[in-house]
This record gives C-alpha cells, sequence and structure tokens, in this order.
C-alpha cells in the first residue's frame, strides 16, 4: 500500500454529523512496514507500507480497501500498537475501539465474562459495563448465547462478540478490520449491511461498516 | 489492582475449566512416581551427596526420588507453556483496549505459581506413599523450586518456539537434565562437569540431600538455583512485557 486516497464520507445523512474543521481524532504520517522472512538463502524483505499518511475527524468512516496482503490489516495494528512500525507518526487523541481480523478471545471464557473483562479495561463502572453489554447483545442478536464458553460458538457469533467487544465503551475511533468475516445475520441486517454506511454518531457506535473490507471509523 | 484481580480471577477459572489437563496434572505423578516405586528392584546402590557423603541406599528409593522432580518439571513445563502461550494475542488485546502490561502478566504467573503448586502437592502425596525422605524441607523446596524454573523454561519456549516446539522440548528437556544428566541411578551422585550448567543441576542437588540425609549441606545448591529462578523469572517477565506492550 502506497498511499491512502482518502474520501470523506459522512457517517449518516444527517449533515450536522460531520464537523471538518474538528481536530482530527487520528492522524498519522509516514507510516513505513517491512516484514523479514525466511532464512538465507530465502530471506525476502518485504515492503507492505510505504508512506501512509491519513487524518480522521470526528463522525468520519473511512474504508481501507485493497487485495490481500496490501497492508489493510498491518495499517490497523500498527495504529492501536500491536505492531511497530519502521518510520511514522500516529497521533491519536481518545478512547480507542478495536475489533481484529481473528476474534482474540479466551476458548475458556463466557460471553459475559468477556465482557466483565473488557468493562475493567475501559473503567466502566459495573452498571454502565452491564447496560453496554446488554445493549450491544440485544443489538447484535446474540444474548440468547451470553453463559456460552467460545469453544461452544460458532464462527459467526464469535465474531459478534468481537465486534462487540469493541463496541462496548462507544470509543472516539472505531478500528474495524473485516468485522463480518463469518458473521450471517437475519435477512434485515444483511440488507442494512449492503448499505455504504451505518455508523451512528450520537452513539459512537458503528453497526455497519459499509462494504470497505476493512473499516476505520472516527466519531 | 481491581484489574489485575480481575484478570486473575478469570484466569484461574479458565485454567479450572481445561478438564483434561487437571486430569494430567492429577494422573500424571500417580503413574510416574508410583509406576517407578513399583517397577524397581530393591537393590543396594551407594550414592555420594551434596558435602561429600556416601551414602548407600536402593535402587528403589533412589527411582522413586528423582521421578517426582522429574514429573514436576515436566508438567510445570507443560503448564508454563499452554498458560503463557495460549493467552498472549488475547492478552496483548487486552493491553490494547486499556490493561496495564504488568495487570495482565501478573496474573498469568500467579495462575503459573498456583499451577506448580499443585503439581508438587499431588507429586508429593503420592510420593509420601512409597517413601519418606529423611528431611522433609529440601525435599520440598528442591521440587518447587525445579517446579518453578521449569514453570518459567515452558513459558519462554511457548512464547519463541510456538506450542508444538515448546511441547517437544518439555518432553526432551527434563528428563535429559533431571532424569539422565545427573540422576544418581546412572552416575554416582556427583554430576558430569557439562550437568553442572543445566537448571536442574541446583534444585535436584537441593532435593537428594533431603531425600537421603538429615542434616543439610546443600547451600550452595540451594543458592544456584535461587540464581537460575531469579535469572528465568526477570527474563520471563521482560519478554512478557514486549510481547503484550502496546506500541505507540
Amino acid at each position: 500500500m502506497d498511499n491512502v486516497d482518502q474520501t470523506r464520507a459522512s457517517s449518516n445523512d444527517n449533515p450536522n454529523a460531520l464537523n471538518l474543521d474538528a481536530d482530527p481524532v487520528l492522524r498519522i504520517a509516514g507510516i513505513e512496514k517491512s516484514f523479514r522472512r525466511g532464512f538465507w538463502p530465502r530471506r525476502r524483505e518485504i515492503k507492505v507500507l510505504r508512506g501512509i499518511g491519513l487524518e480522521i475527524g470526528p463522525g468520519e468512516l473511512i474504508g481501507l480497501v485493497g487485495e490481500n496482503g496490501s497492508g489493510k490489516s498491518t495499517l490497523m495494528k500498527i495504529i492501536v500498537g500491536l505492531l511497530d512500525r519502521d518510520a511514522g507518526r500516529i497521533e491519536l487523541s481518545g478512547s480507542l475501539g478495536y475489533c481484529p481480523q481473528i476474534p482474540l478471545l479466551w476458548e475458556k471464557l463466557t460471553i459475559d465474562e468477556h465482557f466483565e473483562l473488557f468493562a475493567r479495561a475501559y473503567d466502566l463502572g459495573k452498571e454502565e459495563g452491564t447496560r453496554s453489554a446488554d445493549e450491544l447483545l440485544k443489538e447484535l442478536r446474540f444474548t440468547r448465547y451470553r453463559g456460552y464458553r467460545i469453544e461452544e460458538l460458532s464462527g459467526g457469533t464469535r465474531q459478534k462478540l468481537n465486534l462487540a467487544l469493541a463496541l462496548m465503551h462507544t470509543p472516539d475511533l472505531l478500528l474495524l478490520d473485516e468485522p463480518y468475516s463469518g458473521f450471517l445475520g437475519t435477512g434485515d441486517e444483511r440488507r442494512r449491511r449492503n448499505r455504504p454506511t451505518d455508523a451512528n454518531p450520537e452513539s459512537g457506535r458503528c453497526s455497519d461498516c459499509g462494504r470497505g473490507r476493512t473499516g476505520l471509523v472516527g466519531r | 489492582m481491581v484489574r489485575a484481580l480481575t484478570a486473575a480471577r478469570m484466569g484461574f477459572r479458565e485454567q479450572r475449566r481445561h478438564t483434561l489437563l487437571l486430569v494430567l496434572l492429577v494422573t500424571v505423578p500417580f503413574l510416574f512416581i508410583s509406576w517407578s516405586f513399583a517397577i524397581t528392584e530393591p537393590l543396594p546402590r551407594q550414592i555420594l551427596l551434596p558435602g561429600g557423603d556416601t551414602l548407600l541406599t536402593t535402587m528403589k528409593d533412589l527411582h522413586g526420588a528423582i521421578m517426582v522432580p522429574i514429573t514436576v518439571g515436566f508438567l510445570a513445563g507443560l503448564m508454563g507453556l499452554f498458560v503463557v502461550q495460549s493467552a498472549l494475542e488475547s492478552d496483548r488485546r487486552l493491553v490494547v483496549a486499556g490493561f496495564r502490561p504488568g495487570e495482565v502478566i501478573l496474573p498469568r504467573l500467579a495462575v503459573l505459581g498456583a499451577a506448580t503448586l499443585v503439581v508438587l502437592a499431588v507429586s508429593l502425596g503420592v510420593t509420601a506413599i512409597d517413601f519418606t525422605p529423611a528431611s522433609w524441607a529440601p525435599f520440598i523446596a528442591g521440587n518447587l523450586l525445579i517446579g518453578l524454573i521449569y514453570g518459567a523454561i515452558g513459558a519462554l519456549a511457548g512464547v519463541f518456539l510456538g506450542r508444538l516446539g515448546g511441547v517437544y522440548l518439555m518432553f526432551f528437556l527434563p528428563m535429559m537434565d533431571i532424569g539422565v544428566a545427573r540422576n544418581p541411578m546412572f552416575f554416582d551422585g556427583a554430576p558430569q562437569g557439562w550437568a553442572t550448567v543445566l537448571p536442574g543441576y541446583g534444585p535436584t542437588r537441593l532435593l537428594l540431600d533431603g531425600a537421603f540425609s538429615s542434616s543439610f549441606h546443600a547451600g550452595e545448591d540451594l543458592a544456584i538455583a535461587l540464581l537460575w529462578l531469579a535469572g528465568l523469572s526477570l527474563a520471563l517477565a521482560l519478554l512478557l512485557r514486549r510481547e503484550v506492550a502496546a506500541e505507540r
């Protein structure tokens, strides 16, 4: 990935939702990343990101679209801090929600126990954490599985939890890396997902991430 | 602190739900230790103890006593491997979400320490059926140190070698280190030069002193074992911090 063709899109139909004059929630510049793989004589250096720059303002939704291996997930991981970068600058103001491409969950813990852990991570009080979890379970329609362990869940339900954990603290910046992989909902949900954007800047939650396989949502 | 306690609670709960692992922790000591006592003939065997004394004992007692640290080292190593390796990626996500690295690492180490104590308790309980050490304190201390040292080695192996490579190492290393390199059944109790640089040297000498001598002669061996434990614990803490910390 050489650079991002940044097109600003309002996150819903309300023109007041997007404030282009406001300070960006995320500003990145000159991000570079290479991976070194294999041993001599098959040692290779793969340059993935070359001088990526990007700004996301409050209420903005940006989709990153690219071929397999183009560096979408790598860029996300660098922004959240899961990967080190070779060069570049990242300025992030406000809280962060991250939904990784592969659900990073604990197989032996239940859905409710995951919500409890992440409520602690986000410094949510007990009541606030429970309320947020209840809302998300209802919104994403997996309340009946709340007492199930992850090992007992289907791939789609795992992905719902993966997404819900990123949303539960109403983050200022939301990074969704293929949030719908393996995720089949009802007909209504599928139709809604085909709409370009369905972010809700009032709640800070983005139920849908448009058609982009990887999305960044600023609020 | 509240976060660390929540993480510890979840960590213990998670391990408690690994039914197969719990079965392994209880049955392996019974199989390894009791079987060793049962199948070994009580033939006389002279060994050299720490402090220079020689002792006439039996192969049966020797085999049983040396199977305790092999069992503890093997199981603690596997626990270290699984406790740390299986949760590493998810723990990183927790750090991204707001936990401090220490609030994730300390609970994992607490779980590992507790698992080592379970392995030790079961192994000593099984041993007590067939064998009474001359002095329990050094025997317990030596085995505890073996468990902690190999628990740390298992955790490090999990990070560097992955699950499969770590399991291979845990099958091989405790058996070579404790079961072959310094086993008084093969040598006279004074390990070969190369065996003294392996992690099991200090604690095994300590526990053999406790197993066969009522007076304590293994101060130097205890110090070596503590040095190994301190070095490995530090390496593990630094490595885990690097692995889970968010890069910003």
